[in-house]
């Protein structure tokens, strides 16, 4: 078994997190175009990557920034 | 309580193949005494592997067997036996007498058999196999060594020797199997005393990522530990296991992001197309460019066929 510091193992998480994040931007702002600042800052603040995953794939398919809104209010 | 899971043979292992002469010295003072260092010495995994296959016993990872060189300019082979298990005494012994035997079978080489008895039962002290019918007598004797009695060396700070601080990490890994809070306290001190003994600052990066294997510690207390560990070394001012974090951190947070990014490419294609062909999914998890990771994101969120995404694809890689 080769041998992953513990450093490495945490350090890992924080880059799917922030990935995860930024996934979730993105995809709002290639469907959506201009995101509110204050949605912006609520998704970098959210630590649960199921939930991050959820809100990546619906916001590919969502009909509108309000109705994302809307289900990120609902889930957190 | 859960049991906090500990590796100890692949630990062992390491700081063998690390701190050879440091273990005999600690060990086995007479015998290392007896072996001319200048000449250096080898580790025979090859030869040991062949042997492993041939006996059927199963590989033990801590097994190591060595060339070295006596004194009076002999070869010799010394098989070291790292047992974290107590057992069947009766088991042990024998196998000890076959791997001896079994070498010396196939290489034609006699070879010192040492072990060291790692397992936990003070009482448990094997140390010859003995077989005897009609006349015909085996008595195969063995040196060994009981890490229980090495407790107080390995406290004591005075004592530079690697092994100290192996066998102190493993002693107390072994008693805290169900309490992660005095693993915690006890990881805390050796990894302190390691800044105390006068090693080097590879050999405390070295000791330090042993360490960190073997007394594994539940993630929610880990990173408490490791902030303790960042404090006491700006108090002293010796940032090595900090400058060490902060090039894994670095690097771990890069790997993260790197699988991330391949994931919601596969997750926006998965969305909008469903089933993606494996070779496709394969060729997205080999990319190293986060930069392309990001266009294919972002094209495949408006992308209008998988076909068009191959393409895609293709012409950038």
């Amino acid at each position: 078994m080769p041998y992953v510091t513990s450093f490495e193992r945490l350090a890992r998480q924080e880059g799917i997190l922030q990935k995860g994040r930024e996934g979730v931007i993105e995809v709002l702002e290639v469907r959506f175009e201009v995101l509110s600042s204050d949605l912006i800052e609520k998704i970098n603040q959210i630590e649960d990557l199921e939930l991050l995953k959820t809100l990546h794939r619906q916001g590919i398919t969502i009909g509108s920034l309000d109705e994302f809104q809307e289900l990120l209010e609902s889930s957190s | 309580m859960i049991e906090q899971r500990a590796d100890y043979d692949n630990p062992w292992k390491e700081a063998l193949s690390l701190y050879f002469q440091p273990f005999m010295a600690f060990f086995f003072p007479e015998i290392d005494a007896n072996i001319n260092w200048s000449r250096g010495y080898e580790f025979l995994d090859k030869e040991f592997q062949q042997v492993v296959r041939d006996a059927e016993m199963g590989l033990r990872e801590a097994d190591k067997l060595v060339k070295v060189w006596r004194g009076d300019g002999v070869e010799v082979w010394v098989l070291i036996h790292i047992e974290i298990q107590s057992q069947a005494t009766s088991d042990f012994a024998e196998r000890m007498y076959v791997y001896n035997y079994r070498i010396f079978d196939m290489y034609r080489r006699s070879v010192v058999s040492l072990a060291v008895l790692a397992d936990n039962q003070y009482s448990w002290r094997p140390n010859q196999y003995h077989n005897e019918l009609w006349g015909c007598e085996v008595n195969f004797l063995f040196p060994t060594v009981k890490l229980l009695d090495y407790q107080g060396r390995s406290e004591s700070l005075t004592e530079k020797n690697p092994f100290a601080v192996i066998v102190a990490a493993h002693l107390t890994t072994q008693q805290t199997n169900q309490d992660p809070d005095r693993r915690y306290q006890g990881k805390l001190r050796i990894a302190k005393s390691l800044y105390q003994r006068g090693y080097s600052r590879q050999d405390i990066l070295e000791l330090f990522r042993l360490i960190d294997w073997m007394m594994s510690l539940p993630e929610s207390i880990e990173s408490e530990f490791k902030q303790e560990i960042r404090n006491f070394e700006e108090d002293l001012q010796m940032p090595y296991v900090t400058s060490f974090e902060r090039l894994a951190r670095q690097e771990g947070i890069s790997e993260g992001i790197l699988q991330k990014g391949r994931e919601v490419v596969i997750e926006v294609l998965e969305v909008r197309f469903e089933v993606l062909p494996s070779d496709l999914i394969e060729k997205i998890n080999q990319i190293e460019d986060l930069e392309l990771l990001t266009t294919l994101h972002r094209q495949g969120i408006t992308i209008g066929s998988l076909a068009e995404f191959q393409e895609l694809l293709e012409r950038n890689s």
